[in-house]
């Protein structure tokens, strides 16, 4: 058997987790050793289109996004969604909040009948997705252990508990102690708990934990002064197509 | 027979001479708390302290740790060398030392932990007294703060000196080479101390209470505040749940299988094979924890599985009780 054929693609991003897995200079050697790379244009030029791993990167954001991942998703037979913008929608999904057809008029002017655009969506609302390395960026070292269980035929497992256990397995001073609003409580880990420990709040950049009680959450922040605009923000940073602020409901 | 003390001053100097034989391992400040930690400089050894983020089951039960390494074409395996350098852990408060007699019951009895036991090996307990916090509720599950059991030394505070017992050979050891540091000791009681933090009823009985109680309101009512973050499993001195997991170095056949501190408040932690949850509801959670503590398991002399260290109250971001939960049971 040959080696499996991987491709990694880019919609609405910046780019990031491509160049991030560029980073991963000692280990590029051994990954090419293990896959062939056909297609991945940060760093090749050839673009094939014989894949059976897609790596995804960056949200779904116009009608031509659709048409290529669905494309995309005909030909794989393993999809993954690289880094926050492929995975939930990230950054870019902060416009879902505003008029779409503002927004349009916003960056294109007055040629904004030129550039259809839809809703900044997760690569999983338009088409399924196998697995996600989370994150803005995507963590090298997740990356490497996702691709590992892949090559071996093992389920990839990421984390489904919040940052604070790995912010705890630090210990860290939580930041709360000292008035601050964290994500970390409901925030999915897997980066080592990485602003906490720096000293900084979490955005949750890797998304909200599966089992999210946003009420509880809600509760927390106000308790703490933020107002109902800023705890919206908060959410809104990386997560604006998981929460609907209005809806409250319990368990 | 007279008693001994020591100057809080002399402190540092009897660290620095245990320093020579043992590891220490103190708690120190870490920003507006404390950590125990390995001690470099002696002076940094704090003995007025309410609690640590984390308490001393860190030192035998790490958040991560690998417990086997393999290769999978070799079909080989080795199990790391732990080694038990002698240790004194030095200014610690007695619920502490409960937490880890609680763990040595539970990695002691039946199939025994071969990887937690041997780093018991070795380790010196230096006791120290303390006033409670807003939090600390020890006296409630059974530990007044004059509990020693367990200590090779222990100091009790009074007038910026600190009454030196030792309790065992050990301790007498170490505390004939302090002989120069030592100073005739005037107070022979035992301080006078208040717990803010109390459960209504002590811990005889506890047990039974849950029996009525497994569809209180206090459950639902808990879980609606929880978001199940899993902070107050990880900072528990009795918690000693793990997770265990693969992991096969990229392109190569050796692998390490690793346990990581686990948290029963986190739905992934009641997930089985194919997907089913035993807890799938946040109050079934919340009532397990509780459950484990005071009902499921007590030690051989029946006592529960709660220290009152406080610290699962202490750190909680949704300000969950469990004296506040366990109250409005009793
Ligand atoms: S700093 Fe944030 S991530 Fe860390 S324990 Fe506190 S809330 Fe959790
Ligand atoms: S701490 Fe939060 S924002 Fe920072 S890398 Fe982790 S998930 Fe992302
Ligand atoms: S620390 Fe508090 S919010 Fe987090 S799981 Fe425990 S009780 Fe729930
Ligand atoms: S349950 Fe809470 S108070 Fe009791 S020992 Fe654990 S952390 Fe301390
Ligand atoms: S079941 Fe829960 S309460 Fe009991 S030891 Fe495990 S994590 Fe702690």
């Amino acid at each position: 058997m040959g080696k499996p054929k991987v491709a990694f693609f880019d919609f609405t991003s910046c780019e990031g987790c491509q160049l991030s897995k560029l980073n991963l200079e000692n280990d590029l050697l051994d990954i090419l050793e293990l896959v062939d790379i056909v297609n991945f244009r940060e760093a090749i030029s050839n673009h094939g289109e014989d894949y059976e791993i897609a790596f995804i990167e960056g949200s779904i954001s116009t009608p031509h996004c659709v048409e290529r991942i669905h494309k995309i998703r005909r030909q794989a037979q393993i999809v993954v969604a690289l880094g926050s913008c492929a995975h939930i929608g990230g950054i870019n999904a902060i416009r879902n909040n505003m008029d779409q057809d503002e927004v349009r008029e916003a960056v294109y002017g007055n040629d904004k009948y030129l550039f259809p655009s839809i809703k900044a969506q997760a690569v999983s609302d338009v088409v399924k997705v196998d697995y996600v390395i989370p994150g803005c960026p995507m963590d090298n070292q997740e990356f490497k252990r996702v691709l590992s269980a892949l090559l071996t035929g093992k389920i990839p497992e990421i984390p489904e508990y919040s940052v604070c256990a790995e912010c705890k397995a630090k210990e860290n001073e939580c930041l709360y102690d000292y008035g601050v609003v964290c994500m970390g409580p409901i925030t999915r880990a897997g980066c080592r708990a990485a602003c906490p420990t720096n000293g900084h709040y979490c955005y949750g950049c890797r998304g909200l934990v599966p089992d999210l009680n946003k009420n509880a959450a809600k509760d927390v922040m106000e308790k703490y002064k933020l107002s109902i605009d800023q705890i919206k923000k908060r959410f809104y940073m990386f997560n604006t197509n998981y929460v609907n602020m209005e809806e409250k409901s319990y368990e | 027979m007279s008693s001994k003390a020591i100057a809080r001053e002399k402190i540092p100097d009897a660290v620095s001479l245990l320093k020579a034989k043992y590891r220490v391992i103190a708690p120190v400040p870490k920003g507006k708390t404390f950590v125990f930690k390995k001690i470099g400089n002696p002076q940094e050894v704090v003995l007025d302290y309410n609690t640590t983020i984390l308490p001393l089951k860190k030192f035998f039960l790490p958040p991560d740790e690998v417990i086997v390494k393999y290769n999978l074409k070799k079909r080989e395996y080795q199990e790391p060398e732990i080694e038990s350098e002698p240790t004194v852990f030095f200014g610690i408060h007695n619920y502490e030392l409960q937490g880890i007699l609680r763990l040595d019951y539970a990695f002691g009895t039946g199939v025994k932990d071969a990887t937690y036991l041997k780093k018991r090996e070795n380790n010196i307990f230096i006791g120290v007294t303390y006033t409670p916090d807003d939090y600390h509720f020890a006296e409630s599950v059974g530990i007044p703060t004059d509990l020693k059991e367990g200590f090779d030394i222990f100091l009790t505070k009074y007038n910026g000196h600190y009454r030196v017992e030792a309790l065992t050979d050990k301790g007498k050891n170490i505390v004939s080479q302090w002989s120069e540091f030592l100073e005739d000791c005037s107070y022979d009681g035992d301080p006078v101390v208040h717990f803010k933090n109390k459960l209504k009823q002590s811990v005889a009985g506890i047990r039974e209470i849950f029996h009525g109680a497994y569809n209180h309101p206090v459950w639902k009512e808990t879980s609606k505040k929880c978001y199940s973050c899993g902070t107050c499993n990880l900072v528990c001195p009795t918690c000693y749940c793990f997770d265990v997991s693969d992991e096969v170095v990229l392109g190569t056949d050796q692998g390490a299988r690793s346990r990581r501190w686990d948290s029963c408040q986190i739905l992934g932690f009641t997930e089985v094979a194919g997907g089913e949850a035993f807890r799938e509801k946040r109050y079934d959670r919340v009532r397990h924890r509780m459950s484990r503590k005071f009902a499921y398991i007590m030690d051989d002399r029946d006592r529960p599985f709660c220290v009152g260290c406080g610290r699962c109250i202490r750190q909680c971001t949704a300000d969950i009780s469990i004296t506040d939960v366990m109250n409005a049971l009793l």
